[in-house]
Protein backbone atom coordinates (compact mmCIF):
# COMPACT_ATOMS: atom_id res chain seq x y z
CA UNK A 1 0.00 0.00 0.00
CA UNK A 2 1.46 3.31 -1.12
CA UNK A 3 1.69 5.89 1.60
CA UNK A 4 1.53 9.63 1.21
CA UNK A 5 2.47 11.70 4.23
CA UNK A 6 0.57 14.76 5.32
CA UNK A 7 3.69 16.85 4.71
CA UNK A 8 3.90 15.65 1.10
CA UNK A 9 0.22 16.43 0.57
CA UNK A 10 0.55 19.94 2.01
CA UNK A 11 3.63 20.56 -0.16
CA UNK A 12 1.74 19.53 -3.34
CA UNK A 13 -1.29 21.58 -2.30
CA UNK A 14 0.96 24.58 -1.77
CA UNK A 15 2.49 24.18 -5.25
CA UNK A 16 -1.03 24.02 -6.73
CA UNK A 17 -2.09 27.08 -4.73
CA UNK A 18 -4.82 25.11 -2.96
CA UNK A 19 -5.90 26.08 0.52
CA UNK A 20 -6.93 22.72 1.94
CA UNK A 21 -9.34 22.74 4.83
CA UNK A 22 -8.45 20.52 7.77
CA UNK A 23 -11.40 18.20 7.07
CA UNK A 24 -10.34 17.77 3.41
CA UNK A 25 -6.88 16.44 4.23
CA UNK A 26 -7.87 12.81 4.85
CA UNK A 27 -9.95 12.68 1.67
CA UNK A 28 -7.13 14.05 -0.47
CA UNK A 29 -4.63 11.70 1.17
CA UNK A 30 -6.82 8.75 0.21
CA UNK A 31 -7.31 10.03 -3.37
CA UNK A 32 -3.55 10.36 -3.85
CA UNK A 33 -2.92 6.94 -2.37
CA UNK A 34 -5.50 5.43 -4.74
CA UNK A 35 -3.69 6.89 -7.75
CA UNK A 36 -0.34 5.57 -6.48
CA UNK A 37 -1.91 2.18 -6.01
CA UNK A 38 -3.09 2.25 -9.64
CA UNK A 39 0.49 3.03 -10.66
CA UNK A 40 1.67 0.01 -8.66
CA UNK A 41 -0.79 -2.24 -10.51
CA UNK A 42 0.45 -0.98 -13.90
CA UNK A 43 4.06 -1.41 -12.76
CA UNK A 44 3.40 -5.15 -12.37
CA UNK A 45 2.75 -5.54 -16.11
CA UNK A 46 5.55 -7.31 -17.97
CA UNK A 47 6.44 -5.03 -20.88
CA UNK A 48 9.76 -6.64 -21.85
CA UNK A 49 10.01 -7.09 -25.60
CA UNK A 50 7.15 -4.70 -26.28
CA UNK A 51 7.64 -1.75 -28.58
CA UNK A 52 6.87 1.66 -27.09
CA UNK A 53 3.54 2.90 -28.40
CA UNK A 54 2.64 6.59 -28.38
CA UNK A 55 -0.43 6.31 -30.56
CA UNK A 56 -2.13 3.40 -32.24
CA UNK A 57 -1.84 5.10 -35.65
CA UNK A 58 1.87 6.03 -35.52
CA UNK A 59 1.21 9.56 -36.74
CA UNK A 60 3.74 12.16 -35.77
CA UNK A 61 4.35 15.81 -36.55
CA UNK A 62 1.07 16.48 -38.31
CA UNK A 63 1.31 19.86 -39.97
CA UNK A 64 -0.98 21.88 -42.17
CA UNK A 65 -0.06 24.48 -44.76
CA UNK A 66 0.72 27.84 -43.19
CA UNK A 67 -1.96 29.82 -44.97
CA UNK A 68 -3.75 32.99 -43.95
CA UNK A 69 -7.39 32.16 -43.26
CA UNK A 70 -10.33 34.00 -41.84
CA UNK A 71 -10.32 33.58 -38.04
CA UNK A 72 -12.65 34.68 -35.28
CA UNK A 73 -13.52 38.32 -34.71
CA UNK A 74 -12.49 40.01 -31.48
CA UNK A 75 -16.16 40.22 -30.48
CA UNK A 76 -16.65 36.46 -30.93
CA UNK A 77 -13.57 35.64 -28.88
CA UNK A 78 -14.58 37.97 -26.06
CA UNK A 79 -18.27 37.05 -26.01
CA UNK A 80 -17.84 34.62 -23.10
CA UNK A 81 -15.37 36.66 -21.09
CA UNK A 82 -16.44 37.52 -17.53
CA UNK A 83 -15.02 41.01 -17.82
CA UNK A 84 -13.86 43.04 -20.82
CA UNK A 85 -12.07 46.37 -21.02
CA UNK A 86 -11.01 48.13 -24.25
CA UNK A 87 -11.30 44.92 -26.26
CA UNK A 88 -9.23 42.89 -23.81
CA UNK A 89 -9.88 40.34 -21.07
CA UNK A 90 -9.89 42.12 -17.71
CA UNK A 91 -8.94 39.82 -14.83
CA UNK A 92 -8.38 40.21 -11.12
CA UNK A 93 -4.81 40.79 -10.00
CA UNK A 94 -3.10 37.40 -9.69
CA UNK A 95 0.45 38.36 -8.69
CA UNK A 96 1.33 39.82 -5.32
CA UNK B 1 -48.49 4.64 -36.32
CA UNK B 2 -46.44 6.37 -33.67
CA UNK B 3 -43.81 8.40 -35.49
CA UNK B 4 -41.48 8.69 -32.49
CA UNK B 5 -41.22 4.90 -32.12
CA UNK B 6 -39.67 4.56 -35.59
CA UNK B 7 -35.98 4.33 -36.46
CA UNK B 8 -34.48 6.94 -38.77
CA UNK B 9 -34.24 4.50 -41.68
CA UNK B 10 -37.95 3.73 -41.24
CA UNK B 11 -38.73 7.46 -41.21
CA UNK B 12 -36.72 7.89 -44.43
CA UNK B 13 -38.69 5.10 -46.12
CA UNK B 14 -41.98 6.77 -45.19
CA UNK B 15 -40.69 10.14 -46.39
CA UNK B 16 -39.64 8.53 -49.66
CA UNK B 17 -43.14 7.07 -50.11
CA UNK B 18 -44.60 10.46 -49.14
CA UNK B 19 -46.60 8.85 -46.34
CA UNK B 20 -45.37 11.42 -43.81
CA UNK B 21 -43.87 14.89 -43.96
CA UNK B 22 -40.83 16.39 -42.23
CA UNK B 23 -43.18 18.77 -40.47
CA UNK B 24 -45.14 15.85 -38.99
CA UNK B 25 -41.93 14.23 -37.78
CA UNK B 26 -40.77 17.39 -36.04
CA UNK B 27 -44.22 17.99 -34.54
CA UNK B 28 -44.38 14.41 -33.25
CA UNK B 29 -41.08 14.90 -31.39
CA UNK B 30 -42.15 18.31 -30.07
CA UNK B 31 -45.35 16.73 -28.69
CA UNK B 32 -43.48 13.79 -27.24
CA UNK B 33 -40.97 16.09 -25.50
CA UNK B 34 -43.80 18.19 -24.07
CA UNK B 35 -45.45 15.04 -22.73
CA UNK B 36 -42.45 13.10 -21.34
CA UNK B 37 -39.51 15.43 -20.74
CA UNK B 38 -40.83 16.47 -17.33
CA UNK B 39 -40.39 12.85 -16.20
CA UNK B 40 -37.19 11.92 -18.04
CA UNK B 41 -35.28 15.25 -17.71
CA UNK B 42 -32.93 14.40 -20.56
CA UNK B 43 -32.53 17.92 -21.99
CA UNK B 44 -30.54 20.88 -20.70
CA UNK B 45 -31.98 23.06 -23.48
CA UNK B 46 -34.43 22.61 -26.36
CA UNK B 47 -34.60 24.48 -29.65
CA UNK B 48 -38.00 23.46 -31.02
CA UNK B 49 -38.97 26.88 -32.42
CA UNK B 50 -35.61 27.22 -34.18
CA UNK B 51 -36.02 23.67 -35.49
CA UNK B 52 -39.45 24.53 -36.95
CA UNK B 53 -37.91 27.53 -38.69
CA UNK B 54 -35.12 25.37 -40.12
CA UNK B 55 -37.68 22.83 -41.28
CA UNK B 56 -39.64 25.54 -43.14
CA UNK B 57 -36.46 26.66 -44.88
CA UNK B 58 -35.75 23.07 -45.90
CA UNK B 59 -39.24 22.76 -47.45
CA UNK B 60 -38.72 26.05 -49.26
CA UNK B 61 -35.39 24.88 -50.67
CA UNK B 62 -36.92 21.58 -51.79
CA UNK B 63 -39.85 23.42 -53.41
CA UNK B 64 -37.36 25.46 -55.36
CA UNK B 65 -35.84 22.26 -56.69
CA UNK B 66 -32.71 22.30 -54.55
CA UNK B 67 -31.13 18.90 -54.03
CA UNK B 68 -30.71 18.17 -50.32
CA UNK B 69 -29.42 15.22 -48.31
CA UNK B 70 -32.01 12.54 -47.59
CA UNK B 71 -31.39 13.26 -43.89
CA UNK B 72 -32.60 16.87 -44.28
CA UNK B 73 -35.12 17.73 -41.58
CA UNK B 74 -34.37 14.67 -39.42
CA UNK B 75 -34.14 15.78 -35.75
CA UNK B 76 -31.13 14.98 -33.56
CA UNK B 77 -30.14 15.54 -29.92
CA UNK B 78 -26.58 16.54 -28.99
CA UNK B 79 -24.69 15.90 -25.76
CA UNK B 80 -24.03 19.24 -24.06
CA UNK B 81 -20.22 18.97 -24.28
CA UNK B 82 -20.24 19.26 -28.09
CA UNK B 83 -19.92 22.89 -29.20
CA UNK B 84 -22.88 24.30 -31.09
CA UNK B 85 -22.80 27.81 -32.51
CA UNK B 86 -25.67 29.94 -31.20
CA UNK B 87 -26.83 27.16 -28.87
CA UNK B 88 -25.62 26.70 -25.31
CA UNK B 89 -22.84 24.26 -24.39
CA UNK B 90 -22.72 23.89 -20.61
CA UNK B 91 -21.01 20.50 -20.05
CA UNK B 92 -23.66 20.31 -17.28
CA UNK B 93 -21.43 22.64 -15.25
CA UNK B 94 -22.16 25.97 -13.59
CA UNK B 95 -18.75 27.07 -14.84
CA UNK B 96 -20.14 27.12 -18.39
CA UNK B 97 -23.76 27.93 -17.50
CA UNK B 98 -23.94 30.83 -19.98
CA UNK B 99 -21.35 29.67 -22.47
CA UNK B 100 -22.22 30.09 -26.15
CA UNK B 101 -19.54 28.71 -28.45
CA UNK B 102 -18.41 31.04 -31.24
CA UNK B 103 -17.98 28.02 -33.52
CA UNK B 104 -19.49 24.64 -34.36
CA UNK B 105 -17.70 21.38 -33.58
CA UNK B 106 -16.64 19.57 -36.77
CA UNK B 107 -19.30 16.90 -36.15
CA UNK B 108 -21.89 19.70 -35.99
CA UNK B 109 -20.65 21.10 -39.31
CA UNK B 110 -21.16 17.62 -40.77
CA UNK B 111 -24.65 17.36 -39.26
CA UNK B 112 -25.58 20.85 -40.48
CA UNK B 113 -24.31 19.99 -43.97
CA UNK B 114 -26.88 17.18 -44.02
CA UNK B 115 -29.48 19.75 -42.91
CA UNK B 116 -30.42 17.69 -39.87
CA UNK B 117 -32.08 19.79 -37.16
CA UNK B 118 -30.71 19.96 -33.62
CA UNK B 119 -33.73 19.97 -31.31
CA UNK B 120 -31.86 20.04 -28.01
CA UNK B 121 -28.71 19.69 -25.94
CA UNK B 122 -28.62 16.69 -23.64
CA UNK B 123 -27.75 16.18 -20.00
CA UNK B 124 -24.57 14.47 -18.80
CA UNK B 125 -22.31 14.10 -15.79
CA UNK B 126 -20.42 17.37 -15.30
CA UNK B 127 -17.57 17.56 -17.84
CA UNK B 128 -18.39 13.91 -18.72
CA UNK B 129 -16.93 12.71 -15.41
CA UNK B 130 -19.29 10.13 -14.04
CA UNK B 131 -21.23 7.04 -15.00
CA UNK B 132 -24.80 7.78 -13.88
CA UNK B 133 -25.76 11.36 -14.95
CA UNK B 134 -26.35 12.05 -11.23
CA UNK B 135 -23.38 14.41 -11.28
CA UNK B 136 -24.89 17.01 -13.59
CA UNK B 137 -24.88 20.43 -11.89
CA UNK B 138 -28.43 21.03 -13.14
CA UNK B 139 -30.61 17.92 -12.94
CA UNK B 140 -30.70 14.14 -12.67
CA UNK B 141 -31.92 12.25 -15.74
CA UNK B 142 -34.16 9.21 -15.18
CA UNK B 143 -33.90 5.85 -16.89
CA UNK B 144 -37.06 5.76 -19.06
CA UNK B 145 -37.56 2.03 -18.39
CA UNK B 146 -37.74 2.63 -14.62
CA UNK B 147 -37.60 6.23 -13.50
CA UNK B 148 -36.30 5.26 -10.05
CA UNK B 149 -33.06 4.11 -11.71
CA UNK B 150 -30.17 5.95 -13.36
CA UNK B 151 -29.72 5.99 -17.16
CA UNK B 152 -25.96 5.42 -16.82
CA UNK B 153 -23.48 8.02 -17.96
CA UNK B 154 -21.89 10.20 -18.73
CA UNK B 155 -23.99 10.41 -21.94
CA UNK B 156 -27.11 9.55 -19.88
CA UNK B 157 -29.21 12.35 -21.38
CA UNK B 158 -28.47 11.13 -24.90
CA UNK B 159 -29.23 7.47 -24.11
CA UNK B 160 -32.41 8.29 -22.13
CA UNK B 161 -33.68 10.67 -24.84
CA UNK B 162 -33.31 7.97 -27.51
CA UNK B 163 -34.86 5.28 -25.30
CA UNK B 164 -37.81 7.54 -24.38
CA UNK B 165 -38.39 8.46 -28.06
CA UNK B 166 -37.64 12.14 -27.38
CA UNK B 167 -35.16 12.19 -30.28
CA UNK B 168 -34.74 9.63 -33.10
CA UNK B 169 -31.00 9.55 -32.46
CA UNK B 170 -28.31 11.46 -30.62
CA UNK B 171 -24.59 12.10 -30.29
CA UNK B 172 -22.71 11.24 -27.12
CA UNK B 173 -19.04 11.15 -26.18
CA UNK B 174 -17.05 8.26 -24.74
CA UNK B 175 -13.79 8.46 -22.80
CA UNK B 176 -14.02 5.38 -20.57
CA UNK B 177 -17.45 3.95 -21.44
CA UNK B 178 -19.59 7.10 -21.50
CA UNK B 179 -21.53 6.08 -24.65
CA UNK B 180 -21.49 2.30 -24.34
CA UNK B 181 -22.50 2.03 -20.69
CA UNK B 182 -25.57 4.38 -20.77
CA UNK B 183 -26.64 2.81 -24.10
CA UNK B 184 -26.58 -0.56 -22.32
CA UNK B 185 -28.48 0.79 -19.29
CA UNK B 186 -31.19 2.27 -21.56
CA UNK B 187 -31.44 -0.61 -24.06
CA UNK B 188 -30.31 1.36 -27.12
CA UNK B 189 -27.35 1.08 -29.51
CA UNK B 190 -24.18 3.03 -28.65
CA UNK B 191 -20.82 3.00 -30.40
CA UNK B 192 -17.45 4.38 -29.38
CA UNK B 193 -15.69 4.77 -32.73
CA UNK B 194 -12.01 3.82 -32.99
CA UNK B 195 -9.88 6.72 -31.72
CA UNK B 196 -9.07 8.98 -34.66
CA UNK B 197 -12.10 8.04 -36.76
CA UNK B 198 -14.18 11.07 -35.67
CA UNK B 199 -12.82 14.60 -35.21
CA UNK B 200 -12.72 15.85 -31.61
CA UNK B 201 -12.60 19.51 -32.68
CA UNK B 202 -15.26 21.32 -30.65
CA UNK B 203 -15.70 18.51 -28.11
CA UNK B 204 -14.91 20.02 -24.70
CA UNK B 205 -11.88 17.94 -23.76
CA UNK B 206 -11.85 15.58 -20.75
CA UNK B 207 -9.03 13.11 -21.49
CA UNK B 208 -7.84 14.02 -24.97
CA UNK B 209 -6.10 10.76 -25.82
CA UNK B 210 -9.26 8.75 -25.05
CA UNK B 211 -12.22 11.03 -25.99
CA UNK B 212 -14.33 10.13 -29.03
CA UNK B 213 -17.74 11.34 -30.21
CA UNK B 214 -20.14 8.61 -31.30
CA UNK B 215 -23.76 7.74 -32.16
CA UNK B 216 -26.55 6.59 -29.84
CA UNK B 217 -29.43 5.15 -31.86
CA UNK B 218 -32.44 2.84 -31.80
CA UNK B 219 -30.85 0.19 -34.04
CA UNK B 220 -27.60 -0.81 -35.73
CA UNK B 221 -28.60 0.49 -39.18
CA UNK B 222 -29.19 3.98 -37.77
CA UNK B 223 -25.86 3.72 -35.95
CA UNK B 224 -24.03 3.00 -39.23
CA UNK B 225 -25.88 5.86 -40.94
CA UNK B 226 -24.97 8.39 -38.24
CA UNK B 227 -21.35 7.17 -38.20
CA UNK B 228 -21.27 7.84 -41.97
CA UNK B 229 -22.13 11.47 -41.22
CA UNK B 230 -19.56 12.11 -38.45
CA UNK B 231 -16.52 10.00 -39.48
CA UNK B 232 -13.67 11.55 -41.42
CA UNK B 233 -10.30 13.24 -41.18
CA UNK B 234 -10.27 16.85 -40.04
CA UNK B 235 -7.29 19.18 -40.25
CA UNK B 236 -8.51 20.82 -37.03
CA UNK B 237 -7.87 17.57 -35.09
CA UNK B 238 -4.37 16.28 -35.79
CA UNK B 239 -5.19 12.93 -34.17
CA UNK B 240 -7.97 12.27 -36.69
CA UNK B 241 -6.82 9.71 -39.21
CA UNK B 242 -6.61 9.88 -42.97
CA UNK B 243 -9.06 7.35 -44.28
CA UNK B 244 -11.12 6.44 -47.27
CA UNK B 245 -14.74 7.49 -46.93
CA UNK B 246 -16.62 4.30 -46.13
CA UNK B 247 -20.32 3.51 -46.16
CA UNK B 248 -20.76 1.64 -42.89
CA UNK B 249 -24.29 0.50 -43.81
CA UNK B 250 -22.62 -1.71 -46.49
CA UNK B 251 -21.03 -3.70 -43.67
CA UNK B 252 -24.44 -4.70 -42.32
CA UNK B 253 -25.41 -8.20 -43.34
CA UNK B 254 -28.73 -9.87 -42.90
CA UNK B 255 -27.41 -12.57 -40.59
CA UNK B 256 -24.59 -13.57 -38.24
CA UNK B 257 -23.66 -16.88 -39.92
CA UNK B 258 -19.93 -17.49 -39.82
CA UNK B 259 -19.29 -14.68 -37.34
CA UNK B 260 -16.94 -15.66 -34.51
CA UNK B 261 -17.72 -13.98 -31.17
CA UNK B 262 -15.25 -14.10 -28.29
CA UNK B 263 -16.28 -14.06 -24.65
CA UNK B 264 -13.25 -12.80 -22.67
CA UNK B 265 -13.17 -14.96 -19.54
CA UNK B 266 -11.73 -12.10 -17.47
CA UNK B 267 -15.05 -10.26 -17.76
CA UNK B 268 -17.13 -13.14 -16.41
CA UNK B 269 -15.18 -13.66 -13.22
CA UNK B 270 -15.37 -12.09 -9.82
CA UNK B 271 -17.69 -9.12 -9.35
CA UNK B 272 -20.07 -9.65 -12.26
CA UNK B 273 -23.76 -9.18 -11.48
CA UNK B 274 -25.64 -12.49 -11.82
CA UNK B 275 -28.46 -11.00 -13.91
CA UNK B 276 -26.00 -9.30 -16.25
CA UNK B 277 -24.04 -12.52 -16.69
CA UNK B 278 -27.21 -14.49 -17.44
CA UNK B 279 -28.42 -11.89 -19.95
CA UNK B 280 -25.10 -11.79 -21.80
CA UNK B 281 -24.86 -15.59 -21.93
CA UNK B 282 -28.48 -15.81 -23.11
CA UNK B 283 -27.69 -13.33 -25.90
CA UNK B 284 -24.60 -15.38 -26.82
CA UNK B 285 -26.74 -18.51 -26.98
CA UNK B 286 -29.27 -16.76 -29.22
CA UNK B 287 -26.48 -15.64 -31.57
CA UNK B 288 -25.13 -19.20 -31.61
CA UNK B 289 -28.56 -20.51 -32.61
CA UNK B 290 -28.56 -17.96 -35.43
CA UNK B 291 -25.31 -19.36 -36.80
CA UNK B 292 -22.49 -17.49 -35.02
CA UNK B 293 -19.62 -19.31 -33.32
CA UNK B 294 -19.12 -18.49 -29.66
CA UNK B 295 -15.66 -19.06 -28.22
CA UNK B 296 -14.17 -18.30 -24.84
CA UNK B 297 -11.04 -16.21 -25.13
CA UNK B 298 -8.63 -14.44 -22.81
CA UNK B 299 -7.72 -10.76 -22.58
CA UNK B 300 -5.10 -11.02 -19.86
CA UNK B 301 -4.14 -7.34 -20.17
CA UNK B 302 -7.69 -6.42 -19.08
CA UNK B 303 -6.47 -6.52 -15.46
CA UNK B 304 -4.43 -3.37 -16.15
CA UNK B 305 -7.17 -1.47 -17.99
CA UNK B 306 -8.88 0.27 -15.08
CA UNK B 307 -5.65 1.34 -13.39
CA UNK B 308 -4.22 2.62 -16.69
CA UNK B 309 -7.46 4.46 -17.42
CA UNK B 310 -7.52 6.26 -14.08
CA UNK B 311 -3.91 7.39 -14.35
CA UNK B 312 -4.30 8.72 -17.92
CA UNK B 313 -7.80 10.20 -17.50
CA UNK B 314 -7.04 12.06 -14.26
CA UNK B 315 -3.74 13.44 -15.57
CA UNK B 316 -5.23 14.67 -18.84
CA UNK B 317 -8.35 16.05 -17.13
CA UNK B 318 -6.33 18.09 -14.65
CA UNK B 319 -4.47 19.65 -17.56
CA UNK B 320 -7.57 20.18 -19.75
CA UNK B 321 -9.71 21.74 -17.04
CA UNK B 322 -7.09 24.34 -16.20
CA UNK B 323 -8.69 26.59 -18.83
CA UNK B 324 -11.77 27.06 -16.65
CA UNK B 325 -9.88 29.47 -14.45
CA UNK B 326 -12.55 32.14 -14.81
CA UNK B 327 -10.50 34.32 -17.15
CA UNK B 328 -11.88 33.32 -20.54
CA UNK B 329 -15.28 32.05 -19.43
CA UNK B 330 -18.01 33.56 -17.41
CA UNK B 331 -17.47 32.46 -13.84
CA UNK B 332 -14.78 34.42 -12.09
CA UNK B 333 -13.80 34.60 -8.44
CA UNK B 334 -13.48 38.34 -8.01
CA UNK B 335 -11.70 38.00 -4.73
CA UNK B 336 -8.58 35.92 -4.89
Amino acid sequence: MAKVTKEELMHIANLADLNLKEEEIDKYLKDLEDILEFAEIVNKADTSGLEETGTAWKRQNVFRKDEVKEGFSKEELLQNAPDVSQGMFRIPKVMG
Amino acid sequence: MEITRLTVHELLELLEKKEITREQILQAYADRIREKEGTVKAFLSTYLEEAKQEEKEIEKALDQGEKLSKLAGIPIGIKDNICTKQKQTTCASKMLENFISPYDATVMENINKEKMVTIGKLNMDEFAMGASTEYSAFQKTSNPWDITRVPGGSSGGSAAAVAADLVPWALGSDTGGSIRQPAAFCGVVGLKPTYGLVSRYGLVAFASSLDQIGPITKDVTDCAMLLNVIAGQDEKDTTSVEQEKKDYTKALKKDVKGLKIGLPKEYFGEGINKEVKESVLAAAKKLEEMGATIEECSLDIAQYALATYYIIACAEASSNLGRFDGIRYRVSCKKL
